[in-house]
């Protein structure tokens, strides 16, 4: 089974880590998002399963193959691993047609002419770029290039396919097909599919599993929804969610509020809810916190409400689905639904004595 | 990563050492060879130097800088040297300052061809004009056929006939364009929304040009001037053609006669301190450079330039413009041309006119009794330029290409860093001085090469060096824009160096490379301060023999050679324009 194994993989450039002790399992067949900020190492790991880079310490084997292990001497070459890369800029080499740049990778595999104009009409098909085979890259828009780009990796048959950013350079609408798209292929070909983003849009809807990288850590693993449901540290819980989690600090009279009595001393402890998780209400009650309304946010098919704490200025947001029912300034009471409540300790781990994921543990 | 796993795993960086070695054997070696002859006895020099041969000796520095001759041997070119190209560079900055303010900002009629027309001159091998000059002025000073204006009537004192009075202007008329491309570059950059937000807070116009304008466009000004000084230290063919009738010589002169009498020790001596002077200029202009961009900004594309209107002076400053283009252009290639027409120069009568010096046949001269197209030596010559030049050009084009793909791969950084200066340095030298240093290191076998003066070879080694610094910067600023992804997708697909380099860079980056290779093959062609000490009559090129049909007074062949020269040069430059388009500007600047 081509599992992708990493086993204590680092990589250092000059004297940073860009990838630190990074141990994690790829399963055959799943798809997998490397989710992170800019400049977390995502990329750089990506290129390292690649073959593009050396590990600095540590060893990846794809299938129970050892490919990259420094300590032994082990390297293998790119293009013995059995992987396909489809870069973020896609990478198609502008001087040659769609449909060369298709076949360059299977003359380097030395198959007869015959047999690569044959594999090259297959691919197009597969991609549905059959009809611009004799265009050159500068003539295509991006969703094209980037089809051409899936084509060109895929028709070397790879049994991983690595994918950098695969819809970040794509317009809304195309995202939505180019999804699509990437979803037929993996269930058709069965393929491992890895891809790294920074747009947890992309991780949630694309991913059957994410990997959240931090400052070239792990932070978490596990199905998408877990780890936006059951966020293990602070930074998991602040980078997925869009509007993002509303924090109330560790000490604050808000985060009093909310911290259930049987956790123990609050002082320490810092409160994370999810703005669909804010309950509102224009009458007070015992707990509630009071907020006045700031803003309004139409964001197409929902809206986001802002509002400021009466106590200490504090922002809270509010995703709501349907217009809400409120006035600029007016005062309002914030409960929290608590499946959406999440406590981190000093260290940024979370505490988990929430009552819903004392249910799911 | 140990050395033989890197080594092993990125062949780019054994393409990099080697490209290192060959380099530091070109480039380095000679040069570090002449600036040691400088204090070393040379062969034969013993009862001078009072040491034995090869042996250290500060005799060639005392007798240059401290002796009773310092005045007449050192001191005299230099002060000459400096006086040429503080004088010609400051008049070209200034009048190409205006001229590049009237192309960029302003509303001159026919705006767009005299911005093409007027950078012509810089096209031309510069002593086109030194030749054109005295054909007009050469007066009785010098013998042989009179000039224009003597056979007018008129005798030209020797003051507007040779020296430095002509040198200068000859410099001046072939900088302007230089000029007008840095700094009319420079002002195009500039945006323009930078002097409509002074206008908005109530400065005048000339408040905006003092204040704004001017400050902002300094670096570029002070840049070009320190460029256009640097290469007229080192100018050689203008002050030998024009000034040596009246000893009027500057360093590269001397140093050129100090080779020709085999005083070694003296020459290298002058080629250190013409190689000093580049150094010191253009370390200068890098630091200055530096400084500027602190406060660089640069404006966003699509800068708002207004042009400014120029009203009534509108058509008296186009009739300026166009006598610039004329004294430029039309006067010095007319006069060359009609030269090579005349029996007796500036006799305008139909009888005195001939196409015998270009294709006629048992002339009355000692030598060369055929018009030059019928000679077989011009013929020698021409095949010579464009060999040599040719095959230098493809060699310095793909070694350029090589070093930036380097450049931009390496993962040693100290390894790009090395090649970008020593593929760099030979700009700080002019042609001479470096021509010099190359004929120390091959005018005696030196382990498995053999002595190559004398050979074709010399000539094409040293215009592959010559050339580097520009055709490194093309492969460097090709590469750049050229990501490393493109590469890598074919690495995924097991495609080694070779491979990469055949079928992915050398495609892409074909438009750089035929650009570096075509200016490459003109400024071989129409390059004179290289070639002059290490030609040979038979290894003779167009420029060497022109300049030996100088020597030997047949004017009118001379000019003909010229005249080709400066034709193909021309034609070559139109070519570029058509392969690199915007690229054009940056390829004049060398």
């Amino acid at each position: 089974m081509p599992d992708i194994s990493l086993q204590n993989l680092s990589k250092t450039f000059g004297s940073g880590h860009a990838v630190q002790d990074v141990s994690l399992t790829i399963k055959d067949g799943s798809f997998t998002c490397i989710l992170g900020p800019s400049g977390c190492g995502k990329t750089t790991l990506l290129r390292m399963i690649a073959g593009l880079e050396g590990a600095s310490s540590g060893e990846i084997s794809i299938g129970g193959q050892l490919i990259d292990a420094p300590a032994n001497g082990t390297f293998v070459a790119p293009d013995q691993r059995g992987v396909g890369l489809v870069f973020q800029s896609y990478a198609l080499w502008p001087h040659m047609t769609v449909a060369q740049n298709v076949e360059f990778g299977l003359s380097l595999q030395r198959m007869s002419a015959e047999a690569r104009r044959e594999r090259v009409a297959v691919m197009l098909g597969t991609l549905r770029i059959a009809d611009l085979a004799d265009r050159y890259p500068s003539q295509l828009s991006g969703g094209q290039q980037q089809r051409v780009a899936l084509a060109r990796s895929m028709a070397l048959a790879p049994k991983v396919l690595l994918l950098d950013e695969p819809l970040s350079n794509l317009d809304a609408a195309l995202r939505l097909a180019m999804r699509a798209e990437l979803t037929r292929l993996h269930r058709e070909f069965g393929t491992t599919i890895v891809f790294v983003t920074h747009d947890q849009w992309e991780a949630m809807t694309l991913a059957t599993d994410i990997v959240v990288l931090s400052g070239g850590m792990v932070q978490q693993i596990g199905p998408a929804i877990d780890v936006y449901d059951a966020p293990r540290t602070r930074f998991v819980a602040e980078f997925i969610g869009n509007p993002p989690i509303n924090i109330f600090a560790a000490g604050s009279a808000a985060a009093a509020a909310l911290i259930p009595q049987h956790m123990g001393p609050p002082a320490a402890i810092t409160v994370g809810l999810r703005p669909e998780a804010v309950q509102i209400s224009v009458a007070a009650s015992t707990g509630a916190l009071e907020a006045t309304v700031t803003a309004l946010i139409p964001t197409g098919g929902s809206w986001i409400v802002e509002m400021s704490l009466q106590d200490g200025g504090t922002s809270v947001l509010h995703a709501a689905p349907a217009r809400p029912d409120f006035t600029l300034s007016q005062r309002v009471f914030i409960t929290p639904n608590p499946a959406g409540l999440h406590f981190f300790g000093p260290d940024g781990r979370a505490i988990s004595v929430s009552p819903r994921q004392k249910e799911t543990s | 990563m140990t050395l033989p796993r890197g080594l092993a795993r990125n062949p780019v960086l054994g393409l990099g050492l080697v490209l290192l070695i060959v380099f530091l054997w070109l480039i380095a070696l000679p040069i570090g060879m002449i600036l040691q002859d400088a204090v070393t006895a040379q062969p034969g020099d013993g009862a001078r130097t009072g040491v034995a041969d090869g042996a250290l000796t500060g005799y060639y520095l005392t007798r240059a800088f401290a002796s009773r001759m310092s005045g007449i041997i050192f001191f005299a070119p230099f002060w000459n040297a400096m006086l040429v190209a503080i004088c010609a560079s400051t008049l070209a900055l200034m009048i190409g300052s205006l001229l590049a303010w009237l192309l960029v900002r302003s509303d001159i009629p026919l705006r767009g061809w005299l911005a093409g027309a007027m950078l012509i001159p810089y096209m031309l091998p510069v002593w086109t004009f030194a030749l054109a000059w005295v054909t007009l002025f050469k007066n009785a000073t010098l013998g042989g056929q009179p000039g224009w204006v003597q056979a007018f009537g008129a005798q030209p004192p020797d003051w507007l006939a040779y020296g430095a009075v002509p040198t200068i202007v000859v410099l001046t008329l072939h900088y302007i364009p230089f000029a007008i491309l840095i700094i009319g570059g420079a002002l195009q950059r500039l945006d323009g929304q930078l002097e409509e937000a002074a206008q908005m807070l109530g400065a005048r116009r000339v408040t905006i040009l003092r204040r704004i304008t001017l400050p902002a466009l300094r670096p570029a000004v002070l840049s070009a001037g320190l460029l256009m000084f640097a290469d007229a230290i080192g100018e050689f063919s203008v002050p030998y053609i024009l000034g040596l009738p009246v000893q009027f010589e500057t360093l590269a002169v001397s140093l050129f006669r100090a080779i020709s009498t085999q005083q070694n020790g003296m020459a290298a001596v002058f080629a250190g301190a013409v190689l000093l002077i580049g150094v010191v200029t253009l370390g200068i202009d890098a630091w200055m450079l530096r400084e500027a961009r602190r406060f660089t900004t640069i404006g966003g594309k699509g800068a708002v330039n207004r042009t400014a209107p120029l009203r009534a002076a509108r058509w008296p400053i186009f009739a300026a413009v166009i006598g610039v283009f004329i004294i430029s252009v039309i006067v010095p290639l007319g006069v060359l041309s009609l030269s090579t027409l005349m029996h007796i120069p500036g006799r305008f009568n139909v009888a005195n006119f001939t196409l015998d010096y270009w294709i006629g046949t048992d002339l009355p001269t000692v030598a060369f009794q055929n018009g030059i197209l019928l000679t077989p030596e011009f013929w020698n010559a021409a095949w010579n330029s464009l060999r040599i030049a040719g095959m230098a050009a493809l060699a310095a084009g793909v070694l350029g290409l090589l070093v930036g793909y380097v450049v931009a791969r390496s993962p040693w950084r100290w390894l790009a860093g090395a090649l970008r200066g020593i593929t760099f340095f030979p700009y700080l030298v002019p042609g001479i001085a470096f021509a010099a240093a190359i004929l120390v290191l091959f005018a005696a076998p030196r382990g498995p090469i053999p002595a190559l003066y004398g050979t074709p070879w010399i000539l094409l080694l040293a215009l592959i060096a010559d050339q580097m610094p520009f055709a490194s910067r093309v492969g460097i600023s090709a590469m750049a824009q050229l990501g490393p992804d493109i590469e890598d997708a074919a690495r995924m697909m097991g495609a080694g160096l070779l491979r990469r380099l055949r079928s992915i860079v050398l495609p892409i980056l074909n438009g750089a490379l035929a650009t570096a290779i075509l200016l490459s093959f003109i400024s071989g062609i129409k390059g004179v301060s290289l070639f002059i000490l290490l030609a040979v009559p038979s290894t003779d090129v167009l420029t060497t023999f022109s300049l030996r049909l100088v020597d030997y007074g047949y004017a009118q062949a001379a000019n003909a050679v010229v005249l080709v020269i400066a034709m193909l040069a021309l034609l070559g430059s139109m070519a570029i324009r058509r392969v690199a388009g915007a690229n054009f500007a940056q390829g004049l600047e060398r």
